[in-house]
């Protein structure tokens, strides 16, 4: 059965952008967890979903015990703290090595998170639903209709996004911090803690992350393996924009999102299930045209 | 060679790891191995028959291994994406004798050739446009999307979807047995087990010897300086993009071959038989064992035939561990620190700790112990007394940029 085409059934069209939009706003907060450690680290986070799996799985053993809110904001909390802990002894240690290394490290962190996930939690699905706030009926212009959950979900990208704005660039922290990513040296001399911002970083990205996996389990059930399909989403949506831009790895996620629905949606069913192999095409497609994505900028180095 | 050369302390042991490959399929019946030393209430030394199916997926391993490690350990090139390949000569293999009745022997040197020739030109030349993390990105996302393209209804009259292609156990040729019947007096005949044993042992072998002459060559030392600065290599005249491909292809060829091989070893191949957590492993057994050498991938393949079973067997040897609940669900836990751990403690792995022991037996002394171990011990002890409180200054002063 194909689906008609949009000149045919407009409706169905808009309808998958906007659902696009919505789930992509998950793969959009992802990106920029990783974007931000790649940017001020220069490490790239194969750990980043798993970490985030983590803090939804603990979000989810404090909900047994407490509101939404409560343990959202602690969940979100631990995974900062526990971020700002892996930076300072198990990534500062490969910080003057090659990039294998640290490139390394965080594939080690990904396997150890997501065993100690499986260990503590188990194999069975832990759904906890939409949450309260989330749940209603969804909102609806002409057929086109979203979710109380995905306006939930791009209400928090939104916040995050201004949040980090506003931290980034109108406090003497985020200055701190935009300097260590740009030259430890200098940042070094004139004063600033680099080490802690180093830290404080790494906190920031998994705070983020684990938003990311709270708001992912919303409306997926939460396994072990849930965060796979988001992390190559997540990669695909940093890589669109550019690994070294946020606004960028908004703008991908987003991207990703309505792409991913729009191939659900067209490619007939006989071919098979395509969403993964989406990811794929895109992510082999910019680094083959474009490998900076779409703002990000040229690295040149001296040799 | 004389008479001299073939005293040799390195000829002499390497002929008795020869004849240890070549008895071991029998071992198992001999009276030392059979566990009646255990009865006597000494220790356990028992081999049983089905440790020869240990070895055969060992050999399986070392070609992947060593796969693996000439692209990452000698020629620096990042790849999370190795099980997929593996699994594409898997593939390969099947598709070629089930559908177009290629003999098995040809399709795994077919499947070989193909991943070799598809991962130099495929991945290895845009590779070369590539820096490291996005070789990461681009290599992760093929080993999470390659099981949805090989259930794509497409090509399933090929792959078989979800279900995958089987085999039977691969019978020894009447040749082979009639030979050893004619040569022993019918004492000898090889079983199906024994066979693909010889086999695979044989082929990790040759590619050994073989890749031992590659590392040893131009291109080898290409590979070298390609991983230590593509900008010297260049320089000194090394086509970067060629040899990138030329890497990425040898090593493809390598892992075809071995993931032939783990196809009729294993006699099944399905679209989740190798996942993205096999290529971590396959990354772990190379850092563990060592990077950049092939006693590293022998370390290596011996890890990723045997941590599944020593993993398990942990509780039973270490008393704590028994109150542990789901202790096997621990095991992605205990490679990951490991992994962690090598990297952060002694990255030249296994066989840099041996080669290190070696010198210091030659006669280097201490100095000439490269163990990164005990400086990144101090640099730890630095680094934590340097974040106690008061000394904050320190901590930024200690690290060079």
């Amino acid at each position: 059965m194909l689906a008609a085409p949009p000149w045919e059934d407009p409706d169905l069209f808009a309808q998958q952008i906007v659902s696009g939009i919505a789930s992509g706003s998950l793969f959009a907060i992802l990106a920029l967890a990783i974007v931000m450690i790649y940017r001020s680290t220069d490490v790239l986070n194969f750990g980043q979903g798993e970490m985030a799996l983590f803090a939804a799985f603990m979000s989810w053993t404090f909900l047994t015990r407490m509101d939404f809110w409560p343990a959202f904001f602690l969940a979100i909390l631990v995974a900062a703290v526990m971020g700002a802990a892996l930076e300072r002894f198990v990534l500062r240690p490969v910080s003057e090595a090659p990039v294998l290394n640290s490139i390394v490290v965080t594939l080690g962190l990904f396997v150890v998170f997501n065993g100690l996930s499986l260990w503590i939690w188990g194999s069975q699905p832990k759904g906890y639903g939409p949450f309260s706030v989330f749940k209603g009926d969804a909102t609806c212009v002409s057929d086109v209709c979203i979710g109380r959950l995905n306006i939930g979900i791009l209400v928090v990208t939104l916040i995050i996004m201004v949040l980090l704005y506003l931290l980034f660039q109108h406090t003497r922290l985020g200055l701190a911090l935009r300097a260590t990513a740009q030259n430890r040296t200098a940042s070094r001399l004139v004063g600033i803690p680099v080490g802690n911002m180093l830290s404080i970083g790494w906190g920031l990205a998994a705070a983020v992350g684990a938003v990311a996996g709270v708001m992912a389990t919303q409306n997926l059930s939460l396994t072990t393996g849930t965060m796979f399909a988001v992390l190559l989403f997540a990669f695909a949506a940093a890589v669109l924009g550019g690994l070294d831009s946020p606004v960028g790895a908004v703008v991908g996620g987003l991207s990703i999102g309505v792409i991913k629905n729009l191939a659900g949606t067209y490619v007939p069913p006989e071919v098979g299930s395509v969403d993964l192999l989406v990811a794929f095409l895109v992510i082999v497609l910019v680094l083959m045209v474009r490998p900076t994505g779409l703002f990000g900028r040229r690295a040149v180095r001296r040799v | 060679m004389s008479v001299r050369a073939l005293l040799q302390p390195r000829f002499l042991w390497l002929s008795l790891l020869g004849v240890v490959l070549i008895v071991f399929p029998y071992v198992h019946g001999w009276p030392l191995f059979d566990g009646s030393i255990r009865n006597l209430g000494f220790f356990t030394l028992e081999i049983t028959e089905f440790r020869t199916f240990n070895a055969t997926m060992f050999g399986v391993w070392l070609l992947v291994a060593m796969s693996m490690n000439l692209l990452t350990g000698t020629s620096g090139q990042i790849s999370l994406g190795h099980a997929a390949v593996v699994l594409v000569g898997a593939y390969t293999t099947g598709i070629l004798f089930d559908e177009f009745g290629v003999p098995l022997a040809l399709a795994v040197i077919l499947a070989g050739v193909f991943t070799g020739v598809v991962g130099g030109l495929v991945i290895g030349l845009p590779a070369a446009r590539l820096s490291g993390p996005y070789l990461a990105i681009a290599t992760f996302s093929l080993i999470i999307t390659l099981p949805q393209i090989l259930k794509l209804n497409g090509i399933n009259s090929w792959t078989n979807g979800a279900l995958g292609i089987g085999i039977r156990p691969v019978e020894p040729p009447n040749l082979v047995n009639d030979f050893l019947g004619a040569v022993t007096r019918d004492a000898v005949s090889l079983n199906e087990r024994q066979w693909i044993y010889y086999v695979t042992i044989g082929t990790a072998v040759l590619m050994t010897v073989l890749l031992w002459n590659i590392t040893r060559s131009r291109i080898g030392r290409a590979f070298v300086a390609l991983r230590d600065s593509e900008i010297g290599a260049e320089q000194m005249g090394v086509n970067v993009p060629l040899y990138k491909a030329l890497a990425f292809g040898i090593s493809s060829f390598y892992a075809g071959i071995g993931g032939g091989l783990f196809f009729v070893v294993q006699t099944f191949v399905a679209p989740e038989s190798l996942r993205f957590n096999d290529s971590i492993l396959f990354l772990v057994a190379v850092v563990i064992g060592g990077l950049g050498t092939i006693l590293g991938s022998v370390f290596g393949a011996l890890f990723l035939a045997f941590q599944a079973e020593v993993i398990s067997n942990l509780p039973d040897w270490i008393p704590g561990l028994n109150n542990v609940r789901d202790f096997e669900r621990l095991s992605p836990v205990i490679y990951g620190s490991l992994l962690i751990a090598t990297i952060l403690t002694f990255p030249r792995g296994l066989a840099g700790i041996v080669q290190s022991l070696l010198s210091l037996r030659r006669g280097g002394g201490i100095g000439a112990m490269d163990l990164p171990a005990l400086s990144a011990i101090r640099g730890t002890l630095r680094n934590l007394s340097a974040s106690l409180p008061g000394n904050s200054d320190a901590d930024d002063s200690g690290k060079k940029e």
